[in-house]
């Protein structure tokens, strides 16, 4: 009993009203894209350019809603908590989104989309640590922004900025930046990908590479459509697991290569921090930083290549894995809601210094760089065929 | 007639000059100088972005930084206002900057608050949350802004 209390935050109520302000928000803009829809498919002009031309469907209501109620009405702060608590909540539409596929999904588009990230990861982590060298930026800042651009952004620079011992100016500046080209490519990407014609796998592949936040790139993909979703959540799917590794690489550049020489601020040497560094257990440190409920989406694809008639598939009607594959938008309509919410234009505004030129370098050769890949690798390498 | 002087500090370059600035008040009016230090958990809230791990060490981490920069600022402020045998009081408030200064504005009486600043050009203007603007148009009480 203990053990499921210390799992509930001991604050939980303060979360309440923000998560019900999401989910009203969520169920009041499923409806009205109901009824776009709906209006769409009847021929109404007017629908057809907002919901189709535009594409202004259930992903863009909620993330550009949220953006205004935030930054233009303001949001009271009761609701904060809780709005920052709704975010997670795509996390169990992921975990569904399992049911999608099969080992045979896995394998080809997971493969090529493992190749694929594993390049652009480790590519950017060592280009933005040369380039930072470069610029003399401080190890900590270079340590979260490598671990930052090359991997899920802010989640990255959380789980490093412990390890390279970053400076809370350093923290901000870096935040910042992450956040606002997030953001912008959250924003554009579709419609540039639109402009190319690009195809819905291509698409999926190309802001899995591009776009660091997860619940972003959810949104993004999503948004483009649902071959472009499905892409997207299995190659995130394998490159979130990279995260611990990026975490011990940052470690191993920052902290134990060169820390003989080095002295820290109260001019005791570094040396004594960073052998306890290096005795920490790395298999600890991943076991730590490893995302554990991705192992539930994996799962899920098991039990659905299998092909349980129990459990029937996402297309079977009436069955378990159908009615999971209903619930799914639900979850991400209320964590899209806490996105759109929690998108603080305060907080972009505190992208600066060198942060943001290796930020901005950064995002752009990834922009153009993860572009050309999915042109060379071609839609049908990427497509996700399903059970 | 100047007796309570609060100066607000928070380390950075700048204010360097508003801490001068507010010495030489003290010393010459005879005031009490009080140096606040505001901690603000700003970079705490990201601790449950959507794939964040270990959050526990990251706002542990957070946590000790923002106690040596409070420790730092404030043992500064100490050893210059005895040297200059001020009698001074410190404080720390915690929360969102602005608000820290007007409350402690609210619950006590100061005569005068001085902040430090700094000119703002080009796209800075844009960025930046511009604190002491914030406070010209807020705060009741007599405000010296040193840039």
């Amino acid at each position: 009993m203990d053990k499921v209390r210390g799992l509930i935050s001991h604050d939980w109520k303060d979360a309440v009203p923000g998560l019900l302000l999401c989910i009203v928000f969520a169920i009041l803009v499923m409806n009205v894209d109901t009824l776009l829809k709906s209006l769409d498919k009847a021929g109404v002009a007017w629908a057809n350019l907002v919901y189709t031309q535009m594409q202004i469907t259930y992903v863009a209501m909620l993330l550009l809603g949220g953006l205004i109620i935030r930054n233009v009405f303001g949001l009271p702060k009761v609701f904060l908590r809780g709005v920052a608590a709704a975010r997670p909540v795509v996390k169990p539409g992921i975990v569904i989104l399992g049911v999608h596929y099969v080992w045979f999904d896995v394998v080809k588009v997971g493969g090529v989309g493992l190749a694929l990230t594993t390049l652009f990861i480790f590519g950017t982590a060592l280009a933005v640590m040369f380039i930072a060298k470069r610029m003399g930026a401080s190890d900590g800042l270079s340590g979260i922004m490598a671990a930052g651009t090359g991997i899920c952004g802010v989640s990255a620079i959380i789980a490093t900025a412990p390890v390279v011992r970053a400076k809370p100016r350093d923290m901000c500046y870096a935040i910042g930046t992450i956040l606002l080209f997030g953001t912008l490519m959250l924003f554009i990407f579709p419609y540039i990908g639109r402009a190319l014609n690009l195809t819905e796998p291509q698409f999926g592949a190309w802001s899995a590479i591009a776009i660091l936040n997860t619940a972003q790139l959810i949104a993004a993909s999503e948004w483009y459509g649902v071959a472009a979703r499905d892409t997207a959540v299995l190659i995130n799917a394998a490159r979130i697991m990279f995260i611990p590794l990026i975490v011990l690489l940052a470690l191993w550049f920052y902290v134990i290569r060169d820390s003989d020489s080095k002295v820290d601020e109260n001019g005791q040497p570094e040396a004594a921090i960073s052998n306890q560094m290096a005795s920490v257990d790395k298999w600890q440190l991943i076991k730590e930083k490893f995302p554990v409920f991705i192992l539930g989406f994996f799962a899920l694809v098991i039990l659905n290549s299998l092909n349980i008639s129990f459990l029937g598939g996402a297309k079977v009607e009436g069955s378990v894995f159908w009615a999971m594959d209903h619930a799914y938008k639900w979850f991400f309509a209320v964590g899209f809601a806490g996105i759109g919410m929690m998108i603080s234009i305060d907080d972009m505004r505190k992208a600066g210094g060198k942060a943001f030129m290796i930020g901005f370098s950064a995002a752009v050769a990834k922009m153009v760089i993860g572009l050309l890949a999915v042109y060379l690798i071609g839609a049908e390498l990427l497509t996700v065929g399903g059970g | 007639m100047i007796k309570n002087i609060l100066v607000v500090l928070d380390g950075e370059e700048h204010t360097g000059k508003a801490l001068d600035h507010a010495l030489y008040l003290g010393h010459t009016t005879g005031a009490t100088l009080t140096g606040m230090h505001v901690v603000n958990p700003y970079l705490k809230q990201f601790h449950n972005e959507i794939y964040a791990q270990g959050r526990r060490e990251y706002l542990q981490h957070v946590e000790i930084l923002l106690q040596d920069q409070a420790n730092r600022v404030m043992e500064r402020f100490k050893e210059e206002a005895s040297a200059r045998g001020i009698s001074f009081e410190v404080k720390t408030r915690r929360g969102e900057p602005l608000e820290e200064i007007l409350r402690e504005c609210k619950d006590n009486r100061y005569e005068l608050v001085v902040v430090g600043g700094k000119p703002l050009r080009g796209l800075d203007r844009l960025k930046s949350g511009n604190l002491p603007h914030k406070l010209e148009q807020r705060l009741l009480t007599p405000l010296l802004i040193v840039k």
